[in-house]
This record gives C-alpha cells, structure tokens and sequence, in this order.
C-alpha cells in the first residue's frame, strides 16, 4: 500500500515544475532510484552530495549529539538541490530556481489570527 | 616425544657474590652453563643439573619414521616461572632507631673507601672471561599474517551513539543478535571495521562478561587486531544463521544488493514521509510568492514606483493566487467548501453534481495551502457529496452528506477510502439529498450533557440530530411544514392540489452562535423558519421574502441579531431576527445565488456567488452594488464560496472541479474597533433612507434606545 503511494508520489515530484532530477541513495551513497541517465558526470554529483550531507550531518551533531540533520538546501544561480536525509536514505531533489522573491513583513499585524 | 633441537637456554646470570670491587676470582662463573636451562623444555620449570638434562636427552632420541613426519604436533610455549637467581632488596633504617648510627657509619666508611679507591694500589682493574656460546639461527614459517588499516572518526556524536546503541543492547537482549547482523552486512570494510573498533572499543571498557550474548563479540575483539573480516566471522563462532546469512550475502553482486534494499525501502513509511515533505518542498519552491501573499506578506517588486500598493492600486480587486486541482477532481462540480477547525490551512472540498439527471460517483478532496498540486486526502464516494462539515470537538473528523440523503464520518487522519461511521442502513436516513450538515455544540442536550452533535438537513423537510456515540442514531429535531401560502397579493392556494409532502424541502441550516437551541432553516419553498430545538412542530417565527428555494443562510459573525440569507430568485437578503421582512435585499445579476459567507474580519462585507460570477460586497461603501465583481471568462458556474479564516483569501469553487484561491486588496480597512457598531449604522442609514412599506412593522426598532429612527422613518414622507 504504501509502496502505490511512494511511486505516485515520485511521479508528481518529477513532473513537477522545474525538476530536473530525483535521486534515492542509501547510507553510503550507492544509487537506489533515480530518474538521471547514469554517466560520470551524474556519479560525481551523487558521490558529492553524499559528502556533502555527511559535512552537513557532522556540523549539525558535533554541536549536540541528541540533535540531528533533518534537512538541507543548496542554492545556486541555475540550481537548486533539496536534500532530505534519513539514519538509512537519502532522498534529493534538483529543482530548478524560479524568480526568487522578497517580500515586506507587514508592519501592522493584521488581525488574521 | 620432543624434537627439534632447541637452544641450549639463555644467558645465564652470573652472580656476584661478596662486597664490591673485591679480588677474588669466581670460580662459579665455570659453573654458569651447567646451570643454565633449557628454558624451552615442556615440564616443570624445576632447576636440574646438567648431567641430568643431558640423561633425560639420551633417552629420548629416536628416529622418526615417516608416519612420525606428517604427524601434526601441537608445540605449546609457554612462559615459565620467574626464577629469582638473586634477591637482594633493600633496607630501608629509621633515622631514629638504634641503628641508625651503624649504618650512617657504613655509609661514610664507603665514600671514604671510594675516594681512596682512585689512585691505590690496592685496586686493580682485571678483566674476565665468559665461555661463549654457540648460536644457532632458527627460522619459523606462519601463516601470512594479515594486517589492515583500520582508522575510526572519534567524534562527540560517534561515542554518543554508540553509548546509546549499548543501553539498548542491555536493555533489550533479543536485538543483540540482529545488531550483529547489522554489523556483518557486506559493507566497505573499512566503515565496518571502524563500526565495530568503536562498539568493541566501549564494550572492553564496561564490564561485558555479564552478558553472555555478548561473549561473542568479545571473541571478535581478540580475533580482530589480525585477520581480515571473513577470517573473523568463521573464527568467532557466530550463530549458524548469521554464517548462512553472511555468506549468501557474499554471493550477491553489488547491484543485486541494493536492488533488494529499494524493494524493502519502497514499502517502508519512513520513504514515503520524506517524498511527502519534498513534495512540499518542491511546491512551495514554485509557488513562493503566491504562498507569501497568502500569508499575508507584500511582495517588493523591482520597480521601485509600484513599491506595495500604491496609490493607482487602490480599488478593491481580488488576485487570483492559485487554483485547485487535478485530474481526479476535472470535470466534477464542486459542491462544497468547508475549513477545518484546528488546522486553518487545511480545507475539505465536497464534488458532487447538483441535479438530480446528472449523478455521478462523488469525491472528496482535503487539499492543503502548502501543496496546490494535489490533495492530501482523497476518498471516492459512490454518492455525490452535497454537504461537509469538520467537528470542532474532534477535528479529525469530516461529516459528509451525500446525494442519496446519506451521511458518513471519515476520519481524516487515515488515508483509508471508508468512511468510520455511516448511516446508509439505518432507518432514520433522509429520503432526499441532505444540503448541509453541521457539528453543534449542544448545551443543553437530550440526555447528554456538552456533546456535539451532528445536524442535517435535507429536502425531504426533516431536521435531523444524529450522535454518534453508538453508530448513527438519528433524532428528528424537526420537521419543515409546508407554510400556508399567503404571498403578497395572492389568495389560499387551491385544495384541489396535491401535494406531494407535508414537508417542504430545507436547503440549509444556521445554528445562532449565543443561543445553540435556536436556529434558522431555509426551505425551498423561499421561507426561512426560526426554529427551537425544544419545540419540533412549530415554528417560532417565519421570514418571508424570498421567491425561490433559499440556498444559504448566514448569521453574521459579529451583530448576533442580523443574518443574510441567498436564494434561487436571484437575490440576497439582509435580515433582523425581530423582523419577518428583509431590512436590505441585494440583486445584483440575473442568475440565480449559490452562495453566500459574511467576512470574518469585517462585519460589512460578505462575499456571494452567482452562476457566472464571485462578487464581494461591502456595505459600509453601498448597498446597491457589489464593490468588486469577478466573471468568469469560460462560462464555468461558480457553486461555492468561503472566506479563509487566517488569511485575506476567498476560495470559490466552480463547476468544473476547480477551486480558485483570490486574495482580496482594498476590500475594506481592518482592525476597525467595533465591527458591530458599524453594521448597525449601515442599517441604521439603509433603513432611514427607505420609504415604509405597506406591510412592515413600524414598532420595532434595531436599538432600544433607538427611537428617533422608526420617527424619521416616517420623516421625510
């Protein structure tokens, strides 16, 4: 049952607007899932997002032990790579960067609560 | 049997004995071999003469044969006892004791013996001779041993989590064995071996030999410093089923692995949690800024003249932020919007077809702000869904009235398709489509104390109460009459004709917020009946007004004595609970209103839907049109509308499954002190400027300290 709603939501994940690639790996980085043709460029990717979420991982434990990473995003100027990190998988996102926005906090606090 | 000749002992020590630097020759040193040991020889550790080893040494030489050869000898050395050649420890005098003066006199005695020692004749330095020995080189064949670099990340959080992977281990021994499973799956050798340095690091420093379970990985920690992991796993005498696992895990490719670990990871939750939170993430990418007005923020825009909203933006407009919907919902008719109580961004959308000819399989869709895409939850009906309603009490619950006149609760909090409770067999069900439902919080309740219960309406005229404490009980709370007709202007209606019920069909249902016995009922007929829950034959009063069924019927958040009401005859009616005739009426367009919702930030507007169109009105500006008016380009039919309880948004839903999210600008000025005040002297105004009719009630006025209105009523005239 839950595996219908995995593969359904994977495909609106990758359907979705802007999003180049979806990749599942497990704790060491070995490729489970994805939708990229596999060719050196896309395994260096991976093989650097791993060690990135594992910099990322070690910054956020070392601090404190009972915390842990629960989620980490990289931007750059064409990209943007969203990673969700588990104790046993890894799941990534690229998603490419729309118009970036800013917005004015309103400085009266409407009464919308 | 010993063979192999084995040196003939070590260096022996030869021992000096009398005072220092004394002349005499030792004659013992010629004695030293005969002392020596051969310390490699199996036995006790006992020291014997030399003639003696060399007798136990003639006996036993034989010669071996060839079956003697081959034969595999098991050759222990061991360490013997320390043999103490020479013991001289030393004295330690008191300073105090008697004698002390004798060993001070020793002492200087010495120093003065040193200092003469120099230059006397007395001394002489003399060399000595030592036999040497005979060496022999031996050589000796192990096996390989095989050595690994092995190099551990100690880190704060690594010890932390291998002091928390022991307290587990001690608290739960059935894991034990699993653990090691883990640790012997077919990983890069080296984040094992570090794994396992660290778990045997810590396990060496507790006291592990409590534990027999644990016996074994203590065997793994000797074993470990030499060999590699698959020389450990058959040396350390694990289970039978961890070697087969083990091995079977060998044998597969590398791919193999982890096709096998998708499969197990694609059933798992934990997967599937985080796709959903990616999914949200991806969206909210896409849809930042719409989201962002959402909440309610203004967004810079890169010009710098039309920096928030400016002065040529301020006419009252709604901005269409996003819509939804998706191929599920294409095509359905939405019939019905509600919020839910505790999550305020999270709405349920009821599909289902209005007309009797057109029925097909319902559905209903949670769909939240944070994702546009696509529903939350999703259940087929088999029924068209006419009406929604989340509880207060238990916001997980959705109250769902079907087409057929069928209610059902689901729970939200599952994704499964059943409802939890239905009435579909039951004999209390309506025989016609139930138009509204709502969750009441009863005060004073037929037995039970502060429930909520379930009301519904329908149009075969009964008000029905159901709780849901064992199934779906139904209580008829009340049953709509059919009201004489006595329009303005016409006579009885005939008796010749026939009815086809006493009842009339009721469209909707509001429960007043002060008072939860009293509430108001609208009925196709085109009357609105107040009703009491004490008394379910009569009415306690009836509006008149409307010339068509009576779609929706709103109190107003804020003046408890005022409500509005929609209807069929293309008009919307302003009402004081007092007066049976409608204060304002609203006509705007010549379709018929599907529905209506009162602002809740503003007391004076409230948003309408008509066939063709969303219309928002404002009647602190005027009461004779709406102050924005929105159609819709492609001809769809716009059936629902709902304010958003913690935002500046409208949803509208239409009759092509789609539900459209608006933000409404300059509608009117907030945080307005007394919201009440303000309605009442808009009506206050609206009712002063109108010329009496024939029938109205002049007595009555909206304040009591208010008579000056009823009297310039009559003013101008």
């Amino acid at each position: 049952m839950h595996s219908d709603d995995i593969e359904s939501i994977i495909n609106r994940i990758t359907s979705h607007q802007g999003v180049k690639a979806l990749i599942i790996m497990n704790k060491e980085g070995l490729l489970l899932k994805t939708n990229m043709e596999m060719n050196p460029t896309t395994e260096q990717l991976i093989t650097n997002i791993h060690d990135l979420t594992i910099s990322a991982r070690r910054l956020v434990r070392d601090v404190d032990p009972h915390d842990d990473l629960m989620f980490l995003r990289t931007k750059s100027n064409t990209d943007e790579i969203l990673i969700s990190p588990d104790v046993s998988f890894t799941v990534v996102v690229i998603q490419e960067v729309t118009e970036t926005i800013t917005v004015k906090t309103s400085s009266t606090i409407e009464s919308l609560q | 049997s010993i063979y192999g000749a084995t040196q003939a002992g070590t260096a022996a020590n030869s021992v000096f004995g009398g005072g220092p630097f004394t002349r005499s020759v030792f004659t013992q040193s010629y004695d030293t071999t005969s002392d020596s040991l051969p310390l490699d020889e199996i036995g006790p550790a006992e020291i014997t003469t030399f003639s003696e080893v060399r007798h136990k040494r003639q006996d036993i030489q034989e010669i071996p044969d060839d079956q003697d050869l081959v034969k595999i000898v098991d050759i222990t050395l061991t360490e013997t006892d320390t043999i103490w050649m020479f013991d001289m420890p030393d004295v330690k005098v008191s300073v105090e004791s008697p004698e002390a003066e004798e060993v001070k006199r020793c002492y200087t005695a010495y120093i003065e013996l040193q200092k003469n020692r120099v230059g006397n004749d007395l001394y002489a330095e003399r060399g000595m001779n030592t036999f040497n020995e005979s060496h022999k080189l031996k050589n000796m064949n192990t096996q390989k041993i095989e050595t690994e670099d092995v190099q551990t990340e100690c880190t704060n959080w690594n010890m932390f989590d291998t002091y928390n992977t022991q307290e587990t281990d001690y608290n739960d021994d059935d894991n034990v064995e699993d653990e090691e499973g883990t640790i012997s799956r077919p990983t890069s050798p080296k984040d094992d071996d570090a794994d396992k340095s660290a778990v045997d690091a810590s396990l060496s420093m507790s006291t592990v030999m409590k534990e027999p379970s644990l016996a074994p990985s203590g065997k793994m920690l000797s074993s470990q410093k030499l060999g590699s992991r698959n020389t450990l796993a058959s040396s350390s005498g694990l289970d039978s089923e961890l070697q087969s696992s083990l091995n079977t895990a060998i044998e597969l490719t590398d791919k193999e692995k982890l096709v096998q670990e998708w499969d197990e990871l694609s059933k798992s939750e934990k997967l599937k949690n985080h796709l959903f939170v990616l999914e949200r993430a991806v969206n909210l990418n896409t849809f930042q800024q719409k989201q962002a007005q959402y909440r309610g923020f203004v967004p810079y825009s890169s010009n710098s003249a039309e920096y928030g909203s400016g002065l040529s933006d301020s006419n009252p407009n709604l901005d269409r932020l996003w819509s939804y919907s998706c191929n599920l919902t294409r095509g359905k008719n939405v019939s019905c919007i509600t919020w839910n109580k505790a999550n305020l961004d999270l709405v349920a959308v009821g599909y289902g077809q209005f007309e009797f000819s057109n029925q097909k399989p319902g559905l209903i869709c949670c769909w939240c702000i944070k994702n546009p895409k696509y529903p939350e939850r999703v259940f087929a009906t088999k029924q068209g869904v006419t009406a929604l309603d989340f509880s207060a009490a238990n916001p997980n619950l959705l109250a769902v009235g079907f087409y057929d006149g069928g209610v059902a609760v689901y729970n939200v909090r599952k994704t499964v398709d059943e409802p939890v409770l239905d009435n579909f067999t039951t004999a209390g069900k309506h025989t016609a489509p139930v138009w509204q439902l709502k969750w009441i919080h009863k005060e004073r309740g037929s037995g039970e104390e502060r429930a909520e219960v379930l009301i519904s309406i329908s149009s075969d005229g009964r008000v029905c109460q159901w709780s849901i404490r064992k199934g779906l009980e139904s209580y008829d709370v009340m049953k709509l009459k059919k009201m004489p007709t006595r329009m303005v202007g016409r006579t009885r209606e005939k008796k010749g004709e026939a009815f086809i019920s006493r009842y009339a069909g009721g469209m909707c249902f509001d429960f007043q917020s002060k008072d939860s016995n009293i509430y108001l009922a609208g009925t196709e007929e085109g009357y609105i009946h107040k009703c009491s829950c004490s008394h379910n034959e009569q009415y306690l009063d009836s509006y008149q007004g409307h010339t068509g069924p009576v779609y929706s019927v709103q109190w107003s958040p804020f003046v408890s004595d005022i409500f509005l009401s929609c209807s069929a005859d293309w008009t919307i009616k302003l009402w004081h609970q007092d007066k049976t005739r409608p204060i304002l009426s609203f006509h705007s367009s010549t379709r018929a209103v599907n529905s209506i919702c009162w602002s809740p930030w503003s007391s004076t507007v409230f948003a309408c839907v008509n066939e063709g169109a969303v219309e928002v009105w404002n009647l602190a500006i005027s009461t004779l049109d709406a102050i924005f008016s929105l159609s819709s380009m492609s001809g769809t039919k716009q059936t629902c509308v709902s304010f958003s309880q913690n935002s500046q948004c409208l949803l509208v839903g239409d009759n092509e499954g789609q539900v459209t999210v608006y933000q409404l600008r300059n509608i009117a000025k907030h945080f307005q002190a007394d919201q009440e005040q303000l309605l009442r002297d808009v009506i206050k105004a609206s009712l002063a400027s109108q010329l009496p009719g024939p029938d109205e009630d002049l007595g009555v006025s909206l304040d009591d300290e208010d008579d000056e209105t009823a009297s310039q009523a009559h003013g101008p005239t």
